[in-house]
Protein backbone atom coordinates (compact mmCIF):
# COMPACT_ATOMS: atom_id res chain seq x y z
CA UNK A 1 0.00 0.00 0.00
CA UNK A 2 2.43 2.33 0.91
CA UNK A 3 3.95 1.75 -2.65
CA UNK A 4 0.96 2.49 -4.43
CA UNK A 5 0.57 5.85 -2.13
CA UNK A 6 4.27 6.98 -3.46
CA UNK A 7 3.57 5.92 -6.87
CA UNK A 8 0.15 7.70 -6.55
CA UNK A 9 2.11 11.14 -5.25
CA UNK A 10 4.28 10.83 -8.25
CA UNK A 11 1.03 11.26 -9.95
CA UNK A 12 1.90 7.50 -11.70
CA UNK A 13 -1.00 6.45 -13.73
CA UNK A 14 -0.87 3.14 -13.22
CA UNK A 15 -1.37 3.29 -9.54
CA UNK A 16 -4.12 6.08 -10.30
CA UNK A 17 -5.45 2.89 -12.75
CA UNK A 18 -4.63 0.49 -9.47
CA UNK A 19 -6.72 2.86 -6.64
CA UNK A 20 -9.58 3.50 -9.39
CA UNK A 21 -9.58 -0.71 -9.36
CA UNK A 22 -9.57 -1.19 -5.45
CA UNK A 23 -12.14 2.33 -4.72
CA UNK A 24 -14.51 3.20 -7.56
CA UNK A 25 -17.04 1.28 -6.85
CA UNK A 26 -17.38 1.46 -3.49
CA UNK A 27 -17.33 5.02 -4.00
CA UNK A 28 -19.59 5.20 -6.41
CA UNK A 29 -22.58 3.14 -4.18
CA UNK A 30 -21.65 5.57 -1.98
CA UNK A 31 -22.83 8.63 -3.48
CA UNK A 32 -25.23 6.87 -5.19
CA UNK A 33 -26.76 6.45 -1.86
CA UNK A 34 -26.29 9.65 -1.03
CA UNK A 35 -27.37 11.30 -3.48
CA UNK A 36 -29.78 8.92 -5.17
CA UNK A 37 -29.15 9.73 -8.51
CA UNK A 38 -26.86 8.13 -10.83
CA UNK A 39 -25.26 10.57 -13.05
CA UNK A 40 -24.63 12.94 -10.90
CA UNK A 41 -23.05 10.19 -8.27
CA UNK A 42 -20.73 8.58 -11.53
CA UNK A 43 -19.33 12.56 -12.34
CA UNK A 44 -19.03 13.03 -8.30
CA UNK A 45 -17.12 9.63 -8.67
CA UNK A 46 -14.81 10.95 -11.74
CA UNK A 47 -14.51 14.27 -9.81
CA UNK A 48 -13.27 12.32 -6.75
CA UNK A 49 -10.66 10.36 -8.79
CA UNK A 50 -9.45 13.51 -10.65
CA UNK A 51 -8.71 15.16 -7.11
CA UNK A 52 -7.03 12.02 -5.85
CA UNK A 53 -4.49 12.47 -8.63
CA UNK A 54 -4.27 15.72 -8.21
CA UNK A 55 -4.32 15.91 -4.29
CA UNK A 56 -2.11 12.56 -3.74
CA UNK A 57 1.23 14.89 -3.42
CA UNK A 58 -0.28 15.93 0.10
CA UNK A 59 -1.40 12.96 1.25
CA UNK A 60 -0.04 12.42 4.83
CA UNK A 61 -2.58 9.21 5.51
CA UNK A 62 -1.84 5.38 5.13
CA UNK A 63 -5.23 5.22 5.14
CA UNK A 64 -6.13 5.65 1.67
CA UNK A 65 -9.42 4.66 1.64
CA UNK A 66 -10.66 7.14 4.62
CA UNK A 67 -8.77 9.66 2.40
CA UNK A 68 -10.79 9.40 -0.49
CA UNK A 69 -14.42 8.71 1.22
CA UNK A 70 -13.26 12.40 2.64
CA UNK A 71 -12.83 13.86 -0.82
CA UNK A 72 -15.84 11.93 -2.00
CA UNK A 73 -18.05 13.20 1.23
CA UNK A 74 -17.07 17.06 0.54
CA UNK A 75 -17.94 16.64 -3.04
CA UNK A 76 -21.11 15.24 -2.16
CA UNK A 77 -22.09 17.68 0.85
CA UNK A 78 -20.66 20.51 -1.40
CA UNK A 79 -23.36 19.52 -3.96
CA UNK A 80 -26.11 19.31 -1.31
CA UNK A 81 -25.27 23.06 -0.46
CA UNK A 82 -24.53 23.79 -4.54
CA UNK A 83 -28.28 22.34 -5.20
CA UNK A 84 -29.58 23.65 -1.43
CA UNK A 85 -31.91 20.26 -1.65
CA UNK A 86 -31.98 18.04 0.70
CA UNK A 87 -33.39 14.81 -1.18
CA UNK A 88 -31.89 14.70 -4.53
CA UNK A 89 -34.10 11.43 -4.56
CA UNK A 90 -36.85 10.83 -6.52
CA UNK A 91 -38.81 7.90 -6.23
CA UNK A 92 -38.18 7.48 -10.88
CA UNK A 93 -34.82 7.68 -9.98
CA UNK A 94 -34.69 4.92 -7.69
CA UNK A 95 -37.18 2.60 -9.73
CA UNK A 96 -34.80 3.18 -12.45
CA UNK A 97 -31.53 2.36 -10.16
CA UNK A 98 -33.17 -1.31 -9.25
CA UNK A 99 -35.20 -1.84 -12.43
CA UNK A 100 -33.05 -5.45 -12.83
CA UNK A 101 -33.41 -6.58 -9.80
CA UNK A 102 -35.48 -9.17 -8.64
CA UNK A 103 -34.62 -10.49 -5.69
CA UNK A 104 -34.07 -7.94 -2.09
CA UNK A 105 -35.53 -5.40 -4.96
CA UNK A 106 -38.24 -4.29 -2.43
CA UNK A 107 -36.03 -3.83 0.96
CA UNK A 108 -34.05 -1.76 -1.29
CA UNK A 109 -36.29 0.40 -2.33
CA UNK A 110 -37.81 0.61 0.83
CA UNK A 111 -34.28 1.33 2.35
CA UNK A 112 -33.15 4.06 -0.37
CA UNK A 113 -36.23 5.76 0.47
CA UNK A 114 -36.86 6.01 4.07
CA UNK A 115 -32.83 7.35 3.26
CA UNK A 116 -33.63 10.00 1.42
CA UNK A 117 -36.37 11.52 3.88
CA UNK A 118 -33.47 12.07 6.26
CA UNK A 119 -31.82 15.03 6.46
CA UNK A 120 -28.11 14.83 5.33
CA UNK A 121 -26.48 15.63 8.45
CA UNK A 122 -27.97 11.95 9.88
CA UNK A 123 -27.94 10.27 6.32
CA UNK A 124 -23.51 11.17 6.12
CA UNK A 125 -22.82 9.27 9.07
CA UNK A 126 -25.25 6.75 8.91
CA UNK A 127 -24.32 5.16 5.32
CA UNK A 128 -21.00 5.88 6.80
CA UNK A 129 -21.67 3.67 9.20
CA UNK A 130 -23.84 1.19 8.67
CA UNK A 131 -23.92 0.63 4.80
CA UNK A 132 -19.61 1.58 4.13
CA UNK A 133 -18.62 0.02 7.75
CA UNK A 134 -16.07 2.55 8.86
CA UNK A 135 -15.24 2.70 12.45
CA UNK A 136 -16.07 5.92 14.23
CA UNK A 137 -12.32 7.21 14.93
CA UNK A 138 -12.48 6.88 10.70
CA UNK A 139 -15.55 8.54 10.17
CA UNK A 140 -14.21 11.42 12.85
CA UNK A 141 -11.22 11.75 10.88
CA UNK A 142 -13.22 12.04 7.21
CA UNK A 143 -16.10 14.20 8.54
CA UNK A 144 -14.25 16.41 11.27
CA UNK A 145 -16.68 15.93 14.03
CA UNK A 146 -15.94 14.52 17.11
CA UNK A 147 -16.83 10.40 18.02
CA UNK A 148 -19.38 11.83 20.31
CA UNK A 149 -21.13 13.77 18.03
CA UNK A 150 -21.20 11.31 14.66
CA UNK A 151 -22.49 7.97 17.60
CA UNK A 152 -25.40 10.40 18.37
CA UNK A 153 -26.39 11.26 14.78
CA UNK A 154 -25.80 7.74 13.57
CA UNK A 155 -28.11 6.61 16.50
CA UNK A 156 -30.15 9.25 15.69
CA UNK A 157 -30.55 8.75 12.14
CA UNK A 158 -31.51 5.12 12.60
CA UNK A 159 -34.43 6.11 14.59
CA UNK A 160 -35.63 8.70 12.63
CA UNK A 161 -34.84 5.94 9.55
CA UNK A 162 -37.02 3.19 12.26
CA UNK A 163 -40.10 5.36 12.48
CA UNK A 164 -39.86 6.79 9.04
CA UNK A 165 -40.40 3.37 7.39
CA UNK A 166 -43.10 2.63 9.80
CA UNK A 167 -44.43 5.73 9.11
CA UNK A 168 -44.06 5.49 5.50
CA UNK A 169 -44.59 1.92 4.31
CA UNK A 170 -46.61 0.47 7.50
CA UNK A 171 -44.35 -2.30 9.13
CA UNK A 172 -42.95 -3.81 6.11
CA UNK A 173 -39.80 -3.43 7.41
CA UNK A 174 -40.64 -5.54 10.62
CA UNK B 1 -36.75 -7.16 5.91
CA UNK B 2 -34.63 -8.02 8.87
CA UNK B 3 -34.63 -6.89 12.94
CA UNK B 4 -35.60 -3.54 13.58
CA UNK B 5 -31.97 -2.95 15.28
CA UNK B 6 -30.55 -3.40 12.10
CA UNK B 7 -32.46 -1.49 9.34
CA UNK B 8 -29.53 -1.95 6.74
CA UNK B 9 -29.19 -5.68 7.51
CA UNK B 10 -30.97 -6.50 4.34
CA UNK B 11 -29.86 -3.76 2.02
CA UNK B 12 -27.30 -5.47 -0.83
CA UNK B 13 -27.49 -3.18 -3.61
CA UNK B 14 -24.29 -2.65 -5.66
CA UNK B 15 -24.40 -0.95 -9.11
CA UNK B 16 -21.74 -1.07 -11.73
CA UNK B 17 -20.30 1.76 -13.37
CA UNK B 18 -19.97 2.19 -17.19
CA UNK B 19 -16.94 0.64 -18.57
CA UNK B 20 -15.54 3.96 -19.72
CA UNK B 21 -15.16 5.14 -16.86
CA UNK B 22 -11.56 5.34 -16.48
CA UNK B 23 -11.34 7.00 -19.83
CA UNK B 24 -13.35 9.83 -18.32
CA UNK B 25 -11.19 10.47 -15.31
CA UNK B 26 -8.18 10.38 -17.49
CA UNK B 27 -10.11 12.67 -20.25
CA UNK B 28 -10.90 15.05 -17.19
CA UNK B 29 -7.37 14.99 -16.07
CA UNK B 30 -6.01 16.06 -19.12
CA UNK B 31 -8.17 18.86 -19.71
CA UNK B 32 -7.56 19.97 -16.19
CA UNK B 33 -4.05 19.67 -16.43
CA UNK B 34 -4.71 21.56 -19.56
CA UNK B 35 -6.67 24.50 -17.86
CA UNK B 36 -4.19 25.02 -15.30
CA UNK B 37 -1.48 25.71 -17.84
CA UNK B 38 -3.57 27.87 -19.63
CA UNK B 39 -4.26 29.59 -15.97
CA UNK B 40 -0.59 29.78 -14.77
CA UNK B 41 -0.15 31.48 -18.40
CA UNK B 42 -2.49 33.99 -17.84
CA UNK B 43 -1.53 34.80 -14.40
CA UNK B 44 2.18 34.69 -16.04
CA UNK B 45 1.15 37.52 -18.19
CA UNK B 46 -1.13 39.74 -15.89
CA UNK B 47 2.23 39.33 -13.63
CA UNK B 48 4.46 40.42 -16.24
CA UNK B 49 2.25 43.29 -17.65
CA UNK B 50 1.47 44.57 -14.07
CA UNK B 51 5.40 44.68 -13.39
CA UNK B 52 5.85 46.70 -16.48
CA UNK B 53 3.42 48.80 -16.07
CA UNK B 54 4.52 49.86 -12.40
CA UNK B 55 8.45 49.83 -13.81
CA UNK B 56 7.22 52.20 -16.52
CA UNK B 57 4.71 54.52 -13.99
CA UNK B 58 7.47 54.84 -11.78
CA UNK B 59 10.67 55.48 -13.74
CA UNK B 60 9.67 57.22 -16.90
CA UNK B 61 10.46 61.49 -16.56
CA UNK B 62 7.48 63.01 -16.36
CA UNK B 63 6.54 66.13 -19.00
CA UNK B 64 7.74 68.83 -17.04
CA UNK B 65 10.70 66.99 -16.27
CA UNK B 66 14.34 69.34 -17.77
CA UNK B 67 15.45 65.84 -19.01
CA UNK B 68 11.82 65.42 -21.03
CA UNK B 69 11.51 68.32 -22.57
CA UNK B 70 15.43 68.87 -23.70
CA UNK B 71 14.05 66.52 -26.01
CA UNK B 72 12.39 68.42 -28.74
CA UNK B 73 9.16 66.45 -28.83
CA UNK B 74 7.91 68.55 -26.40
CA UNK B 75 6.72 72.20 -26.72
CA UNK B 76 9.56 74.34 -24.91
CA UNK B 77 8.99 77.72 -22.91
CA UNK B 78 10.19 80.36 -25.15
CA UNK B 79 12.74 82.53 -23.45
CA UNK B 80 13.22 86.20 -24.69
CA UNK B 81 16.96 86.47 -25.82
CA UNK B 82 17.06 89.97 -23.92
CA UNK B 83 17.02 88.14 -20.72
CA UNK B 84 20.17 86.61 -19.02
CA UNK B 85 19.97 82.90 -18.85
CA UNK B 86 22.26 80.42 -17.01
CA UNK B 87 22.01 77.11 -16.58
CA UNK B 88 24.04 75.08 -14.29
CA UNK B 89 24.64 71.70 -13.18
CA UNK B 90 27.59 69.95 -11.10
CA UNK B 91 28.09 66.31 -10.38
CA UNK B 92 31.12 65.56 -7.67
CA UNK B 93 34.00 66.63 -10.09
CA UNK B 94 32.70 68.98 -12.75
CA UNK B 95 30.46 72.04 -13.23
CA UNK B 96 28.65 72.85 -16.47
CA UNK B 97 27.20 76.51 -16.99
CA UNK B 98 25.85 77.58 -20.36
CA UNK B 99 25.37 81.12 -20.22
CA UNK B 100 24.03 83.49 -23.23
CA UNK B 101 26.80 84.45 -25.63
CA UNK B 102 24.80 86.53 -27.64
CA UNK B 103 22.29 89.47 -28.46
CA UNK B 104 22.87 91.29 -25.49
CA UNK B 105 21.44 94.25 -25.37
CA UNK B 106 22.88 96.95 -22.97
CA UNK B 107 20.35 98.73 -21.04
CA UNK B 108 22.71 98.72 -18.00
CA UNK B 109 20.62 96.57 -16.17
CA UNK B 110 20.32 92.75 -16.65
Amino acid sequence: MTELINKLKQKDEWALKEVMRMYKGQIFNYLLLMLGNREKAEELTQDTFVRVYFKAGSLKTENLKAWIYKIATNLALSEFRKKRIKNLFSIDDVSEIHYSYEQKLGENIIIEEALSLLPEKYRVPLIMKEVDNFSFEEMSDILQKPVGTLKSLVFRGKEKMRSKLEVQFGGNNG
Amino acid sequence: MGSRDNVFSDYTRKEQLNDDFEDMVFHKIKRKKKQRAVALSSFGAFILGGFLFISITLFLPEKNDPLFTKGGSVAREEVPVTDYVTFAASDDSNNYVIEQVGNFEDTGTI
